[in-house]
């Protein structure tokens, strides 16, 4: 989860102010506390303006609630945040590095200088951590943020005095902290604001995970760890991978097609390379591309390992700049191409002067080793592949004259616009546009490879790795106008590294080499190495597979058909369009940018298109399209990402095959009625938008007044209590919709008894039903939208604005439950398992005997909808019977 | 002195551990690997060869020369080595000899005439613990003069000094062609050590008195740029290396 972190200057500021006089030091560390009196399962952040509960100056930091220390912390049980600051000093001036440590129950996190030194955040048991500081003769500022919610509460600070000394509590004079006129506190509860849920994945942020036509393995033991500079394979299907790493090798891998890492064999082929960054099979002729050389790789004397270093070309201009990267590498026809990266200073501009043929590709003669630079212009063209209709396509890196990164078409002659190498020269060129633009931090940063794309239906595409961004790109191309432009769309993540370059192997699979290193090279989070596989396994994902233009739009292509009656309304659709202009800046802004009207959306007869009418479209722009709305099929699967870069260098002329389709009509969707599908996949409806004849009051025979039909759905309009089904069920899957107004809370529960019980919440578990923007409880991931009530937070929120409809499906089958909204799986858990009873235990319903008792599977049970005082309605509510 | 050997294969553990099968090594050397490809002290085509701890030699793989032997090692900075966007690799340690210019070139002399060629990197062959480097001599018009293969390599000398054997087989050379590789003497005029081809030591049998002699003549001596005919077949040049330099 995203944690709000308070800036070190504001938790300092929590002091009141000493005014202009120089700040004093006492010994002792500065602690406050909260209580939050609420139910927390991180570090949460103080709202601003809250008076702590407790403040003082303590000379070690030593809290426990266990009977021999008191059985509290300062009065407090549980439930309470803890902020602690102060200087770290070396203990009588002597300068070193100490280990220091902390232990918490439950989560704690030691900031030093600002910075997150030790991260134990969580529910968790007494758990510890070290981390060295350096100790000198300046102060060293740390924190440390702690919560406890409920059960033990632990938290200390410790140190080693020496090397060899044991561990014992930090004491004043090692740590002080600022002297205070005044300590302030005032008894109640606090305000707190938990850490934010992240959004969907593949919506306006990036994927988190495999798409899921995929099956990823890890194709490298785990005691290699290379940084990918190129992949091929030999005849016999064994892997040639060369690594930009001190060794500078090249390596042969047998068995990546297997099934256990482990047992692949890896031998060193070569080594003492210069940052190899291409490498090329021919005739399993092993060509590898270092920075200033071209060179085949020869085992003369057949004992499997290379012996001859053949330079093959050797011949461009080169300096000693670090920057001069050679990229590839290509095979055609006699020929091989790579791109050599401009020279630039440490801090990102091109270095003036530039020595000749810098970001140009070189076509070297494979025999003769004669080169020809035949494009120009390029920056840092970490990329260069075969695509679509063969032809040679590049990557270019932001930078200045590139406003943002981009995918290229090879042609010889074109110059791309980098001046670097020219300089004002190179205004009077015409520059060639790309083929699709990669906005920076949206789709990309650091692209690399490029390649065909072989599987199902993205089969004629094409992908591209990504080093920072991460994972693989994917970009549908069309030729309008006789060039290529296209659209590039979130493919994949989940891997274990940046990737820097793919390759298909002879078993059909995709395999991504990975890298990373500093200043923007590597993927935040990943590892700087990795070699992975991955392999199509025929499941249908459903997204966007292309978009094309036309001359009055653009029209969506899906790979699944959208469910009925979805797909016509206009406002689902957030399409943007925008201008990049190359500057001498590194990098550029969105120009132009503007929100364009979606006219009209056209669903296609099978569903699987729909044709977006965008009246002020035009060319030489990003066009961007967003997928809003909720959208999923018939087996309701969920969009797997939601957006499309397509880059409008052309607007094609009206013609009957390139202008888009207007349907004048467009259906109305029906509600509250079941498909033909649906009726034969054995569901049924619990509300036909007429009658609440499946529902009854909880513990009442009729519904009562404070439900109502409006518009189509079960309303909540006044009091009155809970509804519940007429009939109990066992296994399950409940599909429906709910809409609640500004800060509505509501919530579905499930395996509901009645009899002796007073409340749905006594037996039933709840999904909850809320406004998370606006509701005090969607501070809480526990208590948000989707949540298991208490229990479960949810992996993301994924909630539509406040009043649209979300979409739920609560399976609950032998004990096994999951929570979807919007079409995103956001709980999944065991019921009756004892990690389901521990955290029982440890929330507010411990002291309900029989919550959660009642598993439907083995006690049929009601499914309720909460009466939280707030409007709320549901519509197409319909059950299938799981057993 | 901890066992070269050993150092490598705790090398090549650090890297990727003991699973990845490597090629016997055939010699201890310095450093894993032992001839490698960088840009080194700004030069950007370097070929280096650790042939020992007390020699390591550098070459222009454009030039096709020896542009340094020195002892001690490389300081390997940069992205690729440390992480750092910048700094490229340099050498470190003592210097026995460095390039004046652009390190050793080469000569054609035709009827006694000198004249300018090329040399055209095409290599390098790892071959039984050593290593032959490999050129291509052509006239500047592109004409074919032949090849050349070097094998440099550390020698054991009885004084101490540092012995550099560079070995040079010159094949398929043009009729009527006699080539010279031309070398830094600068070492020698500083009484550093000595040069020897095909076993005649220059210091050693008077040869620098001689040049000495014939500078105080008044005969102009570049000792940046010191001739050594390479005669067809092979030609044994022996750099011995008594101190190094303190610059």
């Amino acid at each position: 989860m995203k944690l709000v972190l308070i800036p070190m200057a504001t938790l300092l500021g929590l002091c009141a102010p000493l005014g202009a006089q120089e700040e004093q030091r006492e010994p002792g560390a500065s602690l406050r506390l909260y209580d939050a009196s609420v139910n927390m399962s991180v570090v949460p952040a103080i709202a601003q303006g809250q008076t702590p509960n407790v403040s003082k100056v303590v000379e070690t930091i030593y809290l426990s609630d266990s009977d021999d220390d008191g059985g509290n912390v300062f009065g407090f049980e549980d439930e309470f945040v803890v902020e602690i600051e102060g200087y770290l000093n070396a203990p009588n001036g002597k300068a070193g590095t100490y280990t220091f440590r902390i232990e918490c129950d439950d989560g704690g996190i030691l900031y030093v200088r600002g910075e997150e030194a030790i991260n134990l955040d969580g529910l968790h048991g007494r758990t510890g951590a070290n981390v060295d500081i350096e100790l000198g003769a300046e102060e060293v500022p740390f924190a440390i943020r702690y919560f406890e919610n409920a059960g033990d509460a632990h938290l200390s600070f410790w140190w080693r005095p020496s090397a060899d000394a044991e561990f014992e509590l930090v004491p004043a004079g090692v740590m002080t902290c600022r002297k205070c006129e005044v300590r302030v506190t005032s008894p109640g509860e606090k305000r707190v604001i938990m850490p934010s849920l992240p959004g969907i994945p593949g919506d306006r942020q990036p994927l988190d995970g495999v798409h899921p036509s995929y099956d990823l393995a890890t194709v490298r033991p785990s005691m290699f760890k290379p940084r990918v500079g190129g992949i091929d394979f030999l005849s016999d299907g064994r892997m040639v991978v060369c690594t930009w790493d001190p060794e500078g090798g090249v390596y042969i891998l047998d068995g990546v097609d297997g099934d256990d890492p482990e047992a692949i064999e890896v031998s060193r082929f070569a080594a003492g390379l210069a940052e190899p960054l291409g490498l090329k099979v021919v005739d399993d002729r092993i060509f590898v591309l270092q920075k200033q050389e071209l060179t085949e790789l020869i085992d003369s004397n057949g004992d499997g390992y290379a012996d001859d270093y053949r330079c093959v070309s050797n011949g461009w201009p080169v300096s000693d700049n670090f920057h001069e990267f050679a990229f590839g590498l290509v095979y055609q026809d006699g020929f091989f191409y790579c791109n050599l990266a401009v020279a630039i200073d440490p801090g990102g501009g091109s270095t003036q002067p530039q020595v000749p043929l810098r970001g140009h590709v070189l076509k070297i003669d494979a025999e003769t080793g004669e080169y020809e630079a035949i494009a120009h212009g390029l920056r840092t063209p970490n990329g260069i592949g075969v695509g679509v209709d063969g032809e040679i396509f590049l990557t270019d890196n932001q930078g200045d004259w590139l406003p943002v990164s981009k995918l290229l078409h090879l042609r010889e002659g074109a110059f791309y616009g980098s001046r670097a190498v020219m300089g004002d020269e190179a205004e009077r060129l015409q520059v060639q546009r790309p083929v699709v633009w990669l906005p920076q931090g949206e789709i990309g940063n650091s692209p690399s490879e490029p390649a065909m794309m072989k599987d199902g239906p993205y089969a004629g595409q094409m992908l591209h790795g990504e080093v920072t961004h991460g994972g693989v790109k994917r970009v549908f191309v069309e030729k309008i106008g006789g060039d290529y432009q296209g659209c590039v769309f979130r493919f994949t993540q989940g891997l274990e590294a940046g990737i820097n370059r793919i390759g298909w192997g002879p078993d059909g699979s995709l395999y991504v080499g990975g890298i990373g290193s500093t200043g923007n090279w590597g993927q935040t989070g990943k590892k700087r190495y990795g070699l992975q596989r991955l392999t199509y396994n025929g499941n249908e994902t459903f997204e966007m597979l292309a978009v094309r233009a036309k001359s009055n739009g653009v029209e969506v292509q899906l790979t699944m058909p959208l469910a009925e009656g979805l797909g016509w309304d206009p406002s689902e659709y957030d399409v943007q369009q925008w201008a990049y202009v190359p500057t001498a800046d590194y990098g550029g802004p969105k120009l132009m940018r503007e929100r364009l009207e979606v006219a009209s959306a056209s669903v296609s007869g099978d569903r699987t298109r729909v044709f977006l009418e965008l009246p002020g479209m035009k060319a030489d722009r990003v066009v961007y399209v967003r997928m809003a709305g909720d959208f999923y099929t018939d087996g309701n699967d969920g969009l797997w990402s939601t957006e499309a870069w397509y880059t409008m260098n052309r607007v094609p002329a009206a013609s009957a095959s390139a202008t888009g389709r207007v349907v004048a009509d467009p259906p109305v969707r029906a509600h509250n009625t079941l498909s033909a599908r649906e009726k034969a996949e054995g569901w049924e409806l619990l509300f036909d938008g007429e009658s609440m004849a499946h529902w009854r009051g909880f513990k009442n025979d009729e519904v009562h007044d404070g439900w109502a039909i409006e518009g189509g759905c079960i309303t909540r309009v006044g009091g009155g209590g809970d509804i519940i089904t007429r009939e109990k069920f066992g296994n399950f899957e409940l599909m429906l919709e709910w809409s609640v107004q500004p800060r509505g809370n509501s919530g579905i529960f499930y395996g509901v008894q009645e009899g002796r019980y007073n409340h749905v919440w006594e037996t039933g578990p709840e999904m909850q039903v809320l406004d998370n923007s606006l509701h005090a409880d969607g501070r809480n991931p526990m208590t948000s939208a989707g949540a298991n009530y208490a229990l479960h937070a949810p992996s993301s929120d994924v909630t539509r604005p406040v009043g649209a409809f979300n979409r739920v499906r609560l399976v609950v089958n032998d004990g096994h439950v999951e929570h979807w909204l919007n079409g995103v799986k956001l709980v999944e858990y065991e019921w009756g398992s004892d990690e389901w009873k521990r955290l029982v235990a440890a929330s507010k319903f411990a002291s309900m005997r029989d919550y959660g008792k009642f598993r439907p599977h083995e006690t049929p049970g009601h499914i309720a909808l909460q009466d939280h005082g707030d409007v709320v309605k549901y519509r197409n509510i319909k059950i299938r019977r799981l057993d | 002195m901890v066992s070269m050997l050993v150092t490598q294969v705790a090398a090549l553990a650090c890297v990727h551990g003991s699973h990845v099968h490597m090629p016997p090594p055939a010699k201890e050397r310095p450093h894993d690997p032992w001839v490698f490809r960088s840009v080194l002290d700004g030069n950007a085509r370097v070929i280096t060869c650790a042939l020992s701890d007390e020699l390591w030699v550098a070459y222009d793989a454009q030039t096709c020369g020896l542009i340094q032997a020195w002892k001690g090692g490389v300081k390997f900075d940069g992205a690729v080595y440390t992480t750092v966007h910048g700094p490229q690799p340099t050498s470190e340690g003592g210097v026995y000899t460095t390039a004046a210019g652009v390190g050793d070139t080469w000569t054609m002399f035709t009827e006694g005439a000198p004249r300018a060629i090329e040399a055209r990197y095409r290599g390098y062959k790892l071959t039984e613990g050593g290593v032959e480097l490999r050129y291509d001599l052509a006239g500047l018009d592109g004409s074919t003069i032949g090849t050349v293969r070097e094998y440099p390599e550390i020698k054991a000398s009885r004084d101490g000094s540092v012995l550099l054997e560079r070995r040079f087989t010159l094949l398929d050379l043009a009729e009527g062609v006699d080539i010279s590789l031309v070398v830094n003497g600068e070492y020698l005029r500083e009484g550093r050590g000595d040069l020897s081809v095909n076993g005649k030591w220059l210091a050693a049998e008077g040869g620098l008195d001689r040049i000495e002699s014939l500078e105080e003549a008044g005969t102009p001596i570049d000792w940046t740029r010191i001739p050594i005919p390479l005669v067809g077949g092979e030609t044994v040049l022996v750099q011995s290396f008594a101190e190094e330099s303190d610059e």
